[in-house]
């Protein structure tokens, strides 16, 4: 009797525990677990800021529609503290979870550790995704700590009209430097003989800014075979002889063929570039982002192309793939990373998954260009106009990989200021700012 | 005499021209076409004024900010107060390094980022409001509480001693008795902590991650943007940005400098 009093306890509590059980895990499993993304488009900040807000807030229900125990929130910082965010927040403990990132610094955040090395997740993936994404210059920066989310890179843009109105074919461009420089001299123009120049050949921009280092110093020395930053000794070597070269092409385009204007080292580099180029001062202007395709369209220069359009045409504005040596054009982008902190990188690195996809990067309005290949067998990116960007961006090489790039570029800024401004002697300086920030970094 | 006075206009008008003109440039370029470089504009326009005003989120910024400024004060001016008139009135051991709180905040901020923005997070406030209005005002008091201080001590005591005499408290005798008589340099710190707080940017970027609650500093840096630089939607959003603090410091510009004259004074 009290043997099957028993085993009846025992059977009771064993199915009251299994039907507990049975009705713990669903709603365990059904707990939503919120994720952050962090990203730095600010509706206050302009039309296309907006656009890509738009371009979130669309793609986010869809993930979570898709993923219905996933809830994502968003933070913000702006773009250019959103990496400093990471790694200072990291040290004070605050975890984060999908956070934009910048392939300049993803030296700096490997020696910080605030980003997860996303090799596993990765390795899960089809070969022939892994073989739609891993194909530009950018993949090899921003991989393993981060996938890039499009392709920013740069060409130079020039008038068609100018080019027929001169005499040259505008479906000819130049291919080397030499040849650029040509073209440069016949297009500098004055125009009303006032003994000024109103069209000037090639427009670049030298300011005190990392923009001089990576549209113009950098293509021109990796153009003459040299390295800004010598990655087995760690030090900076932009003094070498390809230096030298890179850097008295730049002088004697300003200072002796006088095709750039003076005041391209100072101001600002859109103001230097896309304003002053809408407004018809440049012939030709070299360091063109792919991120200024936009107001060109706006200027009436093309049409159907911004956005991409089947019959898109490039009528008074045009681009060719920057005239240096294969792969010495900067290219970079901005990718997405996981918090080391993160409480959930699995639905992290979930959300990344979802976000590179053709169908969602294919109206990503930041992305540049797209970092997915499969993408440019669309019609609209079979255009002669987006053919030029495809070779410009599979022409693309990132920069050195030191965590003090930021230190590397304002040092060569400065460098190419003093060079260009006081005309001071070129081996001597480059190998002085060269001098001095090895004595500060090298070894890192 | 005469070329004395010439001189002292000659300086006056360079200084001014000096100060004013950056004033007068972001007022010209917030008004101007986009693109448009030249001195003088081709024509004039509010499109930079409206392009604000259809974005919900400069307002919410506004917003933000009138929030956290208010907030700062509110929380700034009893707390110093108190210091202030501890520091005039009373005599304690430790007294003569109360001219240390001058040196606080002098402090780079930073420095101490790291460990401030660690702190916010374990006492639960980091990305919100009471981060940015306690770190406001732990950064203005000292100051203020200097300022405060100086004000008492320029209002006769004799009043005070009176008023105890009558048998009314320390508390009652400073809030009746020397707070009307120390309103000019209330007034005063109202406006440096509002001045202050308003523009800062360093807290709000370092204690906030939630757009619902930037601040107006954040709104005007955004401006400077990846694909350039939007200036003159930039100047239109710092010079509406800078109405709030010009109205005050106009209306109350001479208790402000009445104030910071009485703490040079001392």
């Amino acid at each position: 009797m009290e043997k099957i009093f028993k085993k009846r306890v025992i059977i009771t509590v064993l199915a009251v525990g299994l039907i507990m059980w049975m009705g713990l895990v669903p709603s365990l499993a059904q707990k939503p677990v919120t994720i952050k993304f962090a990203h730095f488009y600010d509706p206050a900040a302009g039309a296309g800021h907006v656009m890509n807000i738009e371009w979130l807030e669309k793609t986010i229900p869809a993930f979570e529609k898709e993923n219905p125990g996933i809830k994502v929130e968003f933070e913000w910082t702006k773009w250019d503290e959103i990496d400093i965010r990471s790694i200072r927040d990291y040290a004070a403990g605050i975890p984060h979870d999908v956070m934009m990132s910048s392939p300049q610094l993803m030296p700096k955040h490997f020696i910080a550790g605030d980003y997860l090395d996303l090799t596993s997740y990765a390795a899960k993936w089809p070969k022939a995704r892994a073989e739609d994404i891993n194909w530009t210059p950018v993949w090899g920066k921003v991989f393993p700590l981060g996938i890039p989310l499009g392709i920013h890179t740069r060409t130079t843009v020039y008038r068609r009209d100018l080019f027929e109105k001169y005499g040259l074919d505008p479906g000819r461009t130049p291919e080397d430097l030499e040849s650029l420089v040509k073209y440069a001299q016949f297009l500098t123009r004055d125009t009303n003989a006032d003994g000024k120049t109103d069209t000037w050949g090639l427009g670049m921009y030298f300011g005190a800014s990392r923009a001089t280092i990576e549209l113009y110093f950098a293509p021109y020395i990796w153009n003459f075979d040299g390295k800004l930053w010598d990655p087995e000794t760690k030090r900076a070597s932009f003094a070498s002889e390809a230096g030298v070269k890179a850097t008295r092409f730049v002088y004697d385009l300003v200072n002796t063929y006088k095709v750039t204007p003076e005041w391209a080292t100072v101001g600002t580099y859109d103001e230097v570039g896309l304003i002053n180029f809408l407004n018809g001062t440049y012939a030709m202007f070299t360091g063109f982002g792919s991120y200024w395709i936009g107001p060109l369209e706006e200027k009436g220069w093309v049409t159907g192309i911004f956005p991409p359009k089947s019959w898109g045409k490039a009528t008074v504005a045009d681009v060719f793939v920057a005239a240096t040596k294969p792969h010495a054009q900067f290219t970079n982008a901005w990718a997405l990373s996981i918090n080391t902190l993160s409480e959930h990188p699995d639905e992290s690195f979930k959300l990344i998954d979802f976000i590179v996809t053709p169908e969602r990067l294919i109206d990503y309005p930041d992305a540049g260009l797209p970092t997915l290949l499969s993408l440019w067998d669309k019609p609209e990116l079979q255009t002669d106009f987006y053919q030029e960007w495809l070779k410009a961006a599979a022409h693309g090489k990132s920069m050195p990989y030191t965590a003090h790039y930021g230190e590397l570029a304002d040092t060569v800024a400065a460098c190419l200021q003093e060079i260009l401004i006081k005309k001071a002697p070129i081996e001597a300086t480059l190998k002085r700012f060269e001098d001095e920030y090895n004595a500060k970094y090298a070894g890192e | 005499m005469k070329a004395k006075d010439t001189i002292s206009w000659i300086g006056f008008l360079l200084i001014s021209v000096f100060v004013l003109f950056p004033l007068f440039w972001g007022i010209r370029t917030s008004f101007s076409p986009r693109y448009e470089t030249s001195l003088i504009p081709s024509r004039l326009t509010l499109e930079h004024y409206q392009s604000l005003f259809v974005r919900p989120a400069f307002l919410l910024y506004f917003k933000n900010s009138l929030t956290v400024t208010l907030g700062a004060v509110a929380l700034t001016l009893p707390l110093a107060l108190l210091g202030a008139y501890a520091l005039a009135r009373f005599n304690f051991p430790g007294k003569q390094f109360g001219i240390l709180l001058l040196v606080f905040p002098l402090l780079p901020l930073i420095a101490i980022l790291v460990p401030l923005v660690s702190y916010m997070y374990k006492l639960g406030v980091y990305d919100s409001f009471m981060a940015l209005i306690l770190v406001n005002s732990v950064f203005n008091i000292p100051f203020a509480l200097w300022m405060l201080r100086n004000f008492i001590l320029n209002t006769p005591v004799e009043i005070e001693e009176a008023a105890l005499l009558d048998g009314c408290s320390k508390i009652g005798a400073l809030c009746r008795i020397a707070l009307p008589l120390m309103l000019p340099g209330m007034i005063a710190v109202i406006v440096f902590v509002f001045i202050t707080t308003w523009n800062n940017y360093l807290y709000a970027a370092a204690l906030t991650s939630s757009m619902s609650v930037r601040v107006l500093p954040q709104a005007l840096l955004s401006f400077i943007g990846t694909w350039g630089m939007y200036w003159e939607g930039l100047c239109a959003a710092g010079m509406l940005t800078l109405i709030p603090p010009l109205v005050l410091f106009l209306f109350f510009q001479k208790w402000f400098i009445a104030g910071l004259f009485a703490q040079w004074s001392r």
